[in-house]
This record gives C-alpha cells, structure tokens and sequence, in this order.
C-alpha cells in the first residue's frame, strides 16, 4: 500500500466549539464562530498569527436561513486573520469538501495551518420564521425544487424518507432496531454536558414518537441548532511540535462515481445512496481495515443514514445492520464499536458532521470524561452527507 | 414511497403520499410524485400507477393513482 497518499501527511491539532444551544438568542452567527475559531486556536497551541489558510463549508449563503450564515470574508475581517489561501465550496462531497480542500492546499504548499469551521443558526432562523419562506402556496418556483414543491416533498426529511423507505423494504431492519441510533445517542448525549437534549429515551419513547415521513420517526431526525464547530488543521511536521497527541488524517473518500441527483439515482443506489462508494475510495487508501476502527462518528442527519454508513464503511454486510445494532450493546460506549459518542447530530445537534469531528478528536485525545470510550481508542471512522453527497475519512491517533 | 404525516405549511392536508415513479418507457428515468385517489395505506413499493394531470393556472402537474387495470 502506498504511504504517499498526501493526507497522511496533515493532522488535526486543535479543535473548538461555541455554545450549542436551541435557540433564540442575543449572540450573533458571526460571535458564536468567533467563540469556536478562537477555541480552536488556542487548543493547537497557536495565535492567530499562525493561521495561514481558512475553509469552510457551505460559505455565506446569505439567505437568512441559517445554513450558511458567516462566510470566509466576514471571520477574516473580524479576526483579522491574514492567510496565503482560502477556499470555500459547497458543490463537493459533502460538508468535509472544507477538509479534503485544506488537505489539498497544505499539500501543494499553499499554507501549513488551515483554520475550518462550520457555523450554524437554524434555531434562531426557525424561531423568527425565516425558513421555509420561500415555498408558499400558489407561487411558482424555479430552480430544481420545482420538482418536488407540487408533492409537498420540499424538506430533506421527505426526501430521504423515499429512500430510507427502500432500505426498510430490502433490508427488512426491524423498528426496534432503527430506534436503537436514537436510543444509544441520548445515552451518550446524557453524559455529554454540551448536548442540547440529556433526557435519556427508551424504546417505548420512540415507538410512541411521532411519524414525520415513514419509516422516519420524530426522535430519527436531527435537531436544528445554533452553535459553531471549529478546528486546525496543520502539517504532519509541523503538528509533531505541537501541544496535543498527533491526529493524522489517515485516508479520505471524496468520489462522486454515482449520479449526483436527489432522485435520479442508479437502480441500485436506491437503499443505498452515494455512501458505498466514497467509502470504497477511502478503504483504498489505507491499510487498515474495518475492525481496527476503535470509535465510529457517522453522520446522521437521519438515524438512517448512520445505519447506512455501518454498511457501507463495511462493519456489517449490506443490509444486515439491523442485526448487526441489535438491541444497542454493540454501538454503545462500552461495547465493540462506539458510535456517535457525544449524541450525535440526533441529541448534541445538527452540526453537519463537524460535531462528530469534535468528537473523535476528543475521544482519540482521551477528553471524553464521562462519556470517554475505554481503553484509549486509535482510530476513528468519520463520515458525512447523505443522498447524492458523502464525504468519509479515518483519523489516526499515532 | 413514503407516508408524509408532519404539516410543512399551514393548511396542508396530511397524510399524504410521495413517491418516486418509474416509467415504463424508461426505467431509470424517475419523477417525484404524489399517489393520489386511494387511501394511504394501500399504497405499496412496485405498484403500478398511471398518470392524471392537475391544472393550476398554466402548469399541469403530473400525479398518479393506482392502475385501473
């Protein structure tokens, strides 16, 4: 296998986040991204000055809705950040694209520390009805959601219900089984101080949920969020010097080998969307193999989509991930693989996959106290993104 | 296919179906729809459907109901 492969030559050196919070609230996108950049730094042991690159992802979006609400211009303006590269990009795989570009920039020499960071202010937006406003009844719509405004079928939570439907009928995963990610993420999430929902739930709790869009349950859907999530990333030499345990960037999924689509997808990618094949990707660029993955932090917008990403990053065949989460010892914290450790996007909040990279650089970094998964993990499976979109990569505490 | 049960908007009937829908003349060619003209639990993966059209102004939105053959 080769070694060459440019990620194995970047690390995270620090790591950072705001308050995480329900919302409304008097603090601005743009203070709480401030909170987490500046958390980020000082845990690499770094000073602004030191930041030489910025990426984020999706950039400003600049609708109010609070999905991209602070772009690379607004954070370098107020932090006075002066950088030799800069990049954000919302058409990539998934919300990692700010990663696997960073990774990219530190390859080519561009910079050595690339500050990342993921902001979101859907609590407040929702709160203040900002959302949603652009489907009202009797208006025509442009653009592709003209496909599915006619339907009803205009939230992601319809959308990918279609194809969670699909996994139901040919994997046959059972109710109890699905509901296991819920059950085990408040579990973790109770013992996480920064989640936003503590209050364990039972199977009972979730079978008495209501449906959103079936198979999707109320508790099977993440929870919209303000908060901020940010992290350095710096090279493989340069993070030897630096104050915490070298995080090394193992191997990284970034294929778009499918048709890039919410609906015109393969026959076979009906149950399964873009993952396996990014997960493919990422395989092929290591040496390591599934069972060496010490704690999984896999996005889940949808509980459904963790279940997918078990199967495709290979931790059980295709369709056996009902059985293989079972009644939820397997995925818990002291089981064989830990999943979504802090709660998830499900109880610690939609951070787009980003609270999951907090995560698994604090349970390789042995800073999970209450929630810490045993005897020290290694190596960390990370994903995002569903549908048309994913993302994948392993990080390697060395 | 799924069972939509949350209101988005105000005023919006739920339940309601949406489905992807095949079409016989080419497979891989799919339109996201609404199964309408049948209660919601009789709607199935692999049913056949046929299409009827809905007027709003100038647009003529496809939707299906299940084959009457």
């Amino acid at each position: 296998m080769s070694r060459d492969y440019p990620e194995k030559n970047v690390a995270i050196t620090g790591i950072g986040q705001s308050r995480i919070s329900r919302g409304p609230q008097t603090s601005s996108a743009l203070s709480l991204t401030i909170d987490a950049v500046v958390n980020a730094i000082t845990d690499a042991g770094l000073t602004r000055a030191d930041i030489d690159g910025m990426a984020c992802w999706p950039g400003d979006r600049g609708d109010n809705g609070g999905m991209g609400p602070v772009g690379i211009p607004q954070l370098q303006d107020a932090m006075r950040i002066h950088v030799d590269w800069y990049s954000n990009c919302s058409e990539t795989a998934g919300q990692f694209g700010a990663i696997f570009n960073a990774i990219g920039a530190i390859s080519a020499g561009y910079c050595r520390h690339v500050l990342i960071w993921r902001i979101m202010y859907q609590a407040t937006a929702r709160k203040a009805g900002l959302t949603n406003a652009s489907f009202q009844p009797g208006e025509k719509v442009e653009g592709y959601t003209a496909w599915y405004s006619p339907y009803h079928a205009y939230t992601a939570a319809v959308q990918q219900a279609l194809y969670f439907a699909r996994y139901v009928h040919e994997s046959g995963i059972r109710e109890e089984q699905i509901a296991q990610i819920a059950i085990n993420q408040r579990r973790n999430a109770s013992l996480n101080p920064a989640a936003v929902y503590r209050q364990p739930i039972t199977l009972d709790d979730y079978l008495g949920s209501p449906i959103i869009s079936s198979p999707l349950r109320l508790y099977d859907c993440d929870v919209p969020i303000d908060g901020a999530t940010a992290i350095v990333i710096s090279r493989l030499d340069f993070a030897r010097d630096m104050p915490n345990p070298v995080l090394q960037i193992d191997a990284v999924g970034t294929s778009m080998r499918y048709r890039n689509s919410w609906v015109q997808l393969d026959d076979h990618a009906l149950a399964t969307q873009a993952q396996p094949r990014v997960a493919e990707m990422m395989w092929n660029r290591t040496d390591l193999k599934p069972k060496d993955v010490d704690v999984a932090e896999l996005y889940d917008g949808f509980s459904f989509h963790t279940i997918n990403w078990l199967e495709s990053f290979g931790f059980c065949k295709r369709n056996e991930a009902g059985e293989f989460i079972g009644d939820g010892k397997r995925i818990a914290l002291e089981g064989e693989l830990p999943l979504n450790t802090n709660g998830g996007a499900l109880s610690a909040g939609r951070m787009h996959a980003y609270g999951q990279v907090h995560e698994a650089c604090v349970q390789l970094w042995g800073r999970g106290e209450a929630r810490q998964v045993p005897d020290q993990p290694r190596v960390a499976a990370l994903s995002t993104a569903g549908g048309p979109l994913a993302g994948a990569f392993l990080l390697v505490r060395t | 296919m799924t069972v939509n049960h949350k209101q988005w908007l105000p005023g919006l009937k739920v339940p309601y179906v949406v489905a992807l829908v095949a079409i016989e003349e080419q497979h891989d060619i799919r339109l996201i729809a609404n199964i309408q003209g049948v209660p919601v639990e009789n709607v199935f993966i692999g049913q056949e459907v046929e299409v009827f059209f809905e007027q709003t102004a100038d647009v003529w939105v496809p939707l299906f109901r299940p084959s009457e053959s």
